[in-house]
């Protein structure tokens, strides 16, 4: 990236905090209940966006090959709590299951890109992998909850035309295959939208980024290409790899369909009916 | 022969873990027919899921010829021990892709698939020989729905046929039909053990008569009806 960037100076951020008073207004204004949270969250936001500059920059500084791996860990450890939270109507724990699905892909997505097309040196140069194993946990995220969501939900919807297969010889994976088909396609779709919206609706947030930081926008657009088709493709192994692990939990040993009603606390965004959280992750 | 012993169930209900059934035994030989009577809830319909293995059970054996459950694979014993549901479940298409369905699967990949002429055989003895095996099920009224499901688990023969319930809320024509095929079923060989609400029709040679999960064995005599 060449130099172009105008840097923001503590009292121009600060500024900034104008935004922050201008939503807090509506939403006491018209009182939705909110407002609170959304303080905190603001809150949350700005110290955390922070930190990260910081600590991103001491980790270039740092220039080790095992601190980017650790950091990728780390990363993917927060991605599967994520996950593990919103996928409800599953017995036990996902967690160990997701994580290591999603550092799998992290991994194999990130190196392909930074190693096969990039190719960036040293391996590990934390400007390119970082940023971009980010992006890949990110999508995969999403595309693995709504995926695993999607198919618990269809499972339970199916559950008498899966029972009445069972009765008649047939596998867990023959039972549950049109519902993982249907989750896997629920986890693609937004991904395939993205696609054919990226470039007229909105210019991607990472192509955005390096136009900001200078780079003339041709230059930009390789890169936009090589990470919306890095993400289609993490999504896609992802929700394929945790769908194919997961969807046996709801059956027994001999293969019946456990019906399964979860009494579990809402969490604290299901009480206050706040969104779920979008994931920032630049395209 | 179709062994049952000593079954026991435990589910988990609203107020924790009960007994569903409890130490139930019964045993069946070839051409007999078992009803199985007794009130809603009483673990009848828990009963015959375990048998096929379809819910858990928490003790017991199960013994086909004298060989266990555990000699089999849970999906080659229940297409020995085949159950057919009380709401008939279809899957969206024609009868014929219904009736065929089971050879979509791996367990009937070395198994000869029916022949036409059988599966029109079989239309006929279910009194659907007016209509066409390309029909949408969609477009099939109850009766003649659970007539095609009744038929799907006949036709991938099956040593015992567990019934739960399933004319329970059917016409009368389907009723007979599938009272009919069932007789047939047992005078070629097969072993049936069936719930019933409805009143006997006399088939039945034992009534395994439930009551809040544990259940008693009793013989039926000739001529005998029960409601």
């Amino acid at each position: 990236m060449t130099s172009g960037v105008i840097p923001i100076a503590p009292w121009q951020l600060a500024f900034a905090s104008v935004f922050v008073v201008a939503a807090l207004c509506i939403m006491v204004v018209m009182k939705l209940g909110i407002a609170r949270q959304y303080a905190w969250a603001a809150l949350r936001g700005f110290v955390q966006v922070l930190i990260l500059g910081y600590a991103l920059s001491w980790l270039f500084h740092l220039d080790s090959g095992l601190m980017v791996i650790a950091v990728l860990l780390f990363m993917s450890g927060v991605a599967s709590l994520t996950v593990a939270k919103r996928v409800s109507n599953v017995p036990g724990s996902i967690y160990p299951i997701i994580f290591t699905v999603l550092f799998f892909i992290c991994l194999l997505i990130t190196f392909t890109v930074t190693g096969l097309i990039v190719r960036v040196k040293p391996w590990y140069l934390p400007q390119y992998v970082i940023p971009i194993g980010g992006m890949v946990l990110g999508n995969s995220m999403t595309g693995i909850a709504i995926a695993l969501e999607r198919l618990f939900k269809d499972m339970d919807a199916r559950e008498d035309e899966m029972r009445g297969m069972i009765a008649l010889g047939a596998t867990p994976k023959e039972a549950a295959m049109p519902s993982i088909r249907s989750a896997l396609r629920a986890g693609l779709i937004p991904n395939i939208n993205t696609l054919a919206a990226v470039g007229i609706v909105f210019i991607p947030g990472m192509m955005s980024g390096q136009i900001l930081a200078g780079t003339a926008p041709y230059k930009a657009a390789p890169y936009q290409i090589v990470i919306l088709l890095m993400v289609s493709a993490a999504d896609a192994i992802g929700s394929a790899l945790a769908t194919r692990m997961l969807y046996r939990r709801r059956f027994n040993a001999e293969g019946a369909f456990i019906p399964f009603a979860p009494k579990k606390k809402p969490s604290f965004r299901e009480k206050f009916s706040l969104p779920q959280k979008k994931n920032d992750n630049g395209h | 022969m179709f062994e049952c012993e000593h079954i026991s169930v435990e589910l988990v209900g609203d107020k924790g873990a009960f007994r569903a059934v409890s130490d139930v035994s019964v045993c069946a030989q070839e051409c007999e027919i078992v009803d199985i009577v007794g009130p809603s809830g009483a673990g009848k319909s828990t009963f015959l899921h375990a048998l096929a293995l379809l819910i858990e059970r928490t003790s017991g054996t199960l013994k086909l010829d004298d060989k266990g459950a555990e000699s089999f694979s849970p999906q080659e014993w229940r297409k020995l021990v085949a159950l057919v549901q009380q709401k008939p479940v279809l899957l969206e298409g024609t009868i014929e892709d219904n009736l065929r369905f089971p050879w979509s699967l791996k367990l009937y990949k070395n198994i000869q698939p029916p022949s036409a002429a059988e599966l029109d055989a079989l239309m006929n003895r279910a009194g659907l020989h007016d209509i066409a095996l390309t029909r949408l099920v969609s477009q099939l009224s109850v009766g003649q729905q659970a007539r095609v499901a009744f038929m799907r688990t006949l036709i991938t023969h099956p040593r015992i046929l567990l019934l739960d319930e399933v004319d329970a809320a059917l016409d009368a024509q389907s009723t007979r039909f599938i009272g009919e095929l069932t007789s047939d079923f047992a005078r070629e060989g097969g072993i049936v053990l069936r719930i019933r609400h409805k009143l006997d029709d006399n088939r039945a040679a034992k009534r395994l008569v439930f009551n809040a999960g544990v259940a008693h064995l009793e013989m039926i005599e000739r001529g005998e009806t029960r409601d």
